[in-house]
């Protein structure tokens, strides 16, 4: 009996504590870093920490706090709760690497720090500004937002950076319905980088696409042979020209809708005018008669001195016409409406409709169809492809818009820029089966494929963000 | 008779394109309802979880010759936001789209009585700079827009003060980013200049014929939600009729009406398309006939 | 003359190229004001383009006018109507309606005359979209079987009453077929963006190695001429 009053007692003592447990207040996060976010313009501090034992149990939620001295007092800048806000959720400035999971992390602008009574002249200007703010032109006339408010206003952007730029103090809060306990300070500073680490995997690939460009351009120019398969399209340049030729009619020749500079695509232009140059020095040889409607007043130009130059080059200097490149209009259906009017009037014999083009592809190759141009159409844009499909004797995809220059000229420079690219393609079709096996085969098994996942996380890193 | 209808005049196509697009509109109907898509419902389902008073982004980047198709979803999405009391900042990368623009603002206002100008919304206007206008939003938001369309500061907009008092600065800082673009500028930019740099929450509506080409940003989870044309368009008025019922004046707009038409003039199409090749067989079968007598 | 014609543009678009591409790669405050000022001067740039389309319109077509060439007539309607839009946008301050929310005579153009005219062409895509399907889908080939059918199946999935009646078929057939919204999703963001896929890459190349020669000079031709 005794023995069994003992064991009792000896079972409660034991099982008080535990009992007792979920009302003392939470341990103090462990592990707890602040350093400069790596990857960043200099505008945060990471502030990393292990999870205290049963965070999801005791529901604790961690405060990260800050202050401009080691001693406080702290002011509350994020709050993370349990099972959230972990490293490796933001591999774009940590990619995805083991040691980032299992690692809370928070990313904190230091300009929370800014003392409260800045901050709350801050918010009074915002009032001021949410009441006065009515259309009526300068806003220094606004009522109620005095040239004190206006210059705070204005130099909060200025202050924030140099708060970001000083050392601040961190602490990790770990809080229930029990009570909390908050790590030691850290001390950290935001600042920019010199070199963004996820960007790397781009770096390579960029370097390799420009190595292999510049070196089959080196082996091109010391004369190796370089094989180019056919292009449909361009080997029906010739029969185009000497059908124009021989019917007396025009050959017409379109470089897109787009500038020099009006956005990405831009580069499709370029590609254009230089098939151009290689075509106007046949249609001179010939003796065609060439007409190139622009949309865009510098492609326009550019256009007339390179057409001018090729007719020169083919000893045609007497045939050129300063109407060849006529600048129609920049917006896009009084070109079109222009252009399909002229197709309609002259009735080409070929039309080639080589860059970048919208909804006024269909409009202008199906105009052609119907006087009965050849027509070859060539453009990257690959929403557009379908039309030309439908409307042109020949259409060049994408690419081979790029390939036309070097195939019309077999210059050195462009047959080795084709061979490099042709590396460049290799490489990635290469990466995408490898990658696509390596994923499937970490999903399927990753105990045995788990080291896998490092190649496709390298590629995947820098498309995190 | 084979041979001139393989090459039949086609002022004949035009005429029946012309007649069945005309004769729905004239006689609207309502045949079947459209089937909602899940990139419809991204920007839906965004607009609706978002709380009353977050600041949207919308840029209206067209001009009147896709008004037609992109109008429609314009409305449904803008009738949306504001029924849901959110706040909108509008803006257009294109010329022609700065008139049409003040159009649908108009019509909204007029609709929404309540709204104030500068508070629940307001019009940034033009801006040229196309993609670089875009990139330079994600840095800074007043120097891309200094002035609004009327030629008030863009600093001292009420708009741009969250409901936590803290400045939109830049494109990160609206709560939805939203482009319906007919090309560039427009959605692609936004994507690699506006979502990529800057990482906001983006959706968009574009043209029927360019919707293949933003699905893989769609896919990629660089944009929530996509529209697509005029059923794109159809498809948010009916989530927006389901939800809202009357509540939302007008929550069956054109789009809705629209839809009908293409239906008609897609089965048009498909009809001329079997013709063709029924022509086209029955041609290659005689002259096979022919040439197997002749021999 | 050649310095300003060759040298100083092909300095300028290695600078600012390799500016841009570095400040690509260089996260923080300075390089971050530096593309931040390249893109304003970009954007600078691409407004003056605006002015320089509408002058050499004018300067082409006032050319027209004086030398009375063949469809001088026209040059004088677009140079009219260049004037007119100015004048009333001038005369409007930029304004479609007035405070009382009236149109004013610049909206009255835009609305009356822009809009319609660019709709106009717009909408003839529907016609030309219809004829060259007429024409081009024909069963010539294996591949323009696919393409027939592809278009075929993707304009019935897409209007609302082939959804429609596909549905009917699908519950006719106790759901044994898959259903529509699954073959021109199948189609639209697997087969189709997977080809487009393909495509960007090529494309994105081609760019990148016109980008670079442009950058290192080896490409001239965009400065008018080869040479």
């Amino acid at each position: 009996m005794t023995v069994r009053r003992l064991c009792l007692l000896a079972l409660c003592l034991v099982a008080l504590p535990s009992r007792s447990l979920p009302q003392s207040p939470p341990p103090a996060p462990a592990g707890v870093a602040a350093f400069d976010t790596p990857n960043d313009k200099g505008e945060s501090v990471s502030v990393t920490w292990n999870p205290v034992a049963g965070e999801k149990e005791n529901s604790v939620v961690y405060e990260v706090r800050i202050s401009d001295r080691a001693e406080g007092p702290f002011t509350k800048a994020a709050e993370v709760k349990a099972g959230e806000g972990w490293k490796d959720e933001a591999p774009d400035l940590f990619w995805y690497f083991d040691s980032n999971k299992g690692v809370h992390h928070a990313r904190i602008d230091p300009s929370e720090a800014l003392p409260p009574t800045e901050k709350a002249k801050l918010q009074k200007v915002n009032e001021a500004i949410k009441e006065a703010g009515r259309p009526g032109g300068d806003a220094s006339l606004i009522p109620g937002l005095n040239q004190e408010q206006r210059e705070l206003e204005e130099s909060i952007g200025q202050e924030n950076r140099q708060i970001r730029g000083r050392a601040h103090y961190y602490q990790i809060v770990a809080k229930t319905k029990d009570g909390e306990a908050a790590s030691p300070p850290v001390a950290a500073t935001a600042g920019g980088n010199y070199f963004n680490t996820v960007k790397t995997p781009h770096l390579l690939l960029t370097l390799f696409l420009c190595g292999g460009i510049i070196g089959f351009i080196i082996v091109a120019r010391r004369g190796k042979e370089l094989f180019l398969r056919k292009i449909p399209g361009l080997a029906a340049l010739d029969e185009a020209i000497g059908r124009a030729t021989e019917m007396g009619k025009p050959l017409y020749y379109l470089t897109g809708r787009l500038g020099l500079s009006d956005n990405e695509k831009s580069v499709s232009t370029i590609a254009a005018m230089i098939v151009l140059g290689k075509v106007a020095e046949r249609v001179a040889t010939y003796d065609c008669a060439l007409k190139v409607p622009h949309t865009d007043p510098v492609v326009a130009g550019v256009c007339q001195e390179m057409t001018r130059e090729s007719y020169i080059r083919a000893g045609r200097p007497d045939a050129f016409k300063e109407d060849i490149n006529p600048y129609i209009s920049t917006d896009q259906f009084s070109y079109t409406a222009a252009v399909t009017a002229m197709i309609s009037r002259e009735k080409p014999a070929a039309i080639m409709y080589f860059g970048y083009y919208y909804a006024e592809s269909l409009l202008l190759a199906e105009t052609g169809n119907s006087v009965g141009a050849i027509q070859v159409g060539a453009t990257d844009a690959d929403h557009q492809l379908p039309f030309f499909f439908a409307a042109c004797d020949y259409t060049l995809i994408g690419e081979e818009l790029y390939a036309a220059a070097a195939y019309v000229s077999r210059e050195p420079i462009l047959l080795g820029t084709l061979r490099g690219q042709d590396l460049g393609k290799g490489f990635l079709i290469l990466v995408a089966i490898v990658g696509a096996l390596s994923a499937t085969a970490v999903a399927l098994g990753p105990e045995t494929f788990g080291p896998l996942h490092y190649f496709v996380d390298f590629f995947k890193t820098p498309f995190a963000g | 008779m084979l041979d001139r209808l393989l090459k039949l005049d086609r002022r004949w196509i035009f005429l029946c394109i012309a007649v069945a697009t005309a004769l729905p509109l004239i006689f609207p109907f309502s045949l079947v309802r459209v089937e909602v898509t899940d990139p419809t419902r991204g920007i839906f389902d965004t607009i609706d979880t978002l709380p009353a008073g977050s600041v949207i982004l919308f840029s209206n980047d067209y001009d009147p010759g896709s008004a037609a198709e992109l109008r429609p979803m314009t409305l449904a999405i803008l009738r949306h936001a504001f029924h849901r009391k959110q706040r909108v900042v509008v803006m257009t990368l294109w010329p022609g789209g700065l008139a049409l623009t003040q159009d649908i603002l108009q019509q909204m206002t007029v609709e929404f009585p309540h709204l104030r100008k500068n508070e629940d919304w307001a019009f940034l206007g033009y801006n040229a700079g196309q993609q670089a206008a875009i990139a330079n939003m994600v840095r800074n938001l007043t120097e891309t827009y200094p002035k609004d369309r009327d030629g008030m500061d863009t600093a001292s907009l009420p708009i741009l003060v969250k409901a936590d008092g803290r400045k939109i600065e830049s494109l990160k800082d609206f709560a939805y980013v939203v482009s319906i673009s007919a090309g560039d500028p427009g959605l692609e930019q936004w994507v690699i200049y506006g979502q990529g740099e800057s990482g906001c929450l983006l959706g968009g509506g574009s043209t029927a014929v360019s919707i293949t080409q933003y699905l893989s940003y769609f896919q990629a989870k660089q944009m929530n939600g996509l529209l697509g044309g005029l059923r794109g368009g159809a498809e948010y008025e009916r989530l927006l009729k389901d939800k809202y019922g009357t509540e939302v004046k007008n929550a069956e707009g054109k789009g809705s009406v629209g839809v009908q038409v293409l239906s008609v003039d897609h089965f048009l199409i498909i009809a001329f398309i079997l013709f063709s090749n029924v022509i086209y067989f029955a041609s290659k079968l005689r002259t096979a006939a022919s040439t197997g007598a002749e021999r | 003359m050649l310095f300003l014609k060759r040298q100083l543009p092909l300095f300028l678009t290695f600078l600012f190229g390799m500016t841009v591409m570095v400040c690509y790669y260089v996260p923080n405050r300075a390089s971050d004001e530096v593309s931040g000022e390249i893109l304003k001067w970009l954007e600078v740039m691409l407004a003056v383009a605006l002015i320089l389309g509408a002058t050499v319109l004018v300067v082409v077509h006032g050319e027209q006018i004086l030398k009375q060439k063949a469809g001088w007539a026209y040059s004088l309607i677009v140079i009219g109507s260049i004037l007119a839009g100015v004048a009333l946008g001038l005369w409007e301050n930029g304004k479609e309606y007035t405070e009382e929310a009236e149109l004013t005579s610049f909206g009255w153009f835009y609305f009356y005359l822009y809009i319609p005219l660019n709709a106009t062409m717009f909408a003839l895509l529907a016609f030309f979209i219809a004829s060259a399907a007429f024409r081009a889908f024909r069963a010539r080939t294996l591949a323009a079987f696919c393409l027939l059918a592809t278009a075929i199946i993707i304009l019935f999935g897409q209007a609302p009453l082939g959804a429609w009646l596909w549905e009917k078929l699908y519950h006719a057939t106790g759901d044994r077929i898959p259903t529509m919204a699954d073959i021109t999703g199948f189609m639209q963001q697997v087969l189709v963006v997977a080809g487009k896929r393909g495509i960007l890459i090529g494309v994105s190349l081609g760019v990148i190695a016109t980008s670079l020669r442009v950058i290192i000079g080896l490409e001239r031709g965009y400065l008018g001429g080869d040479k």
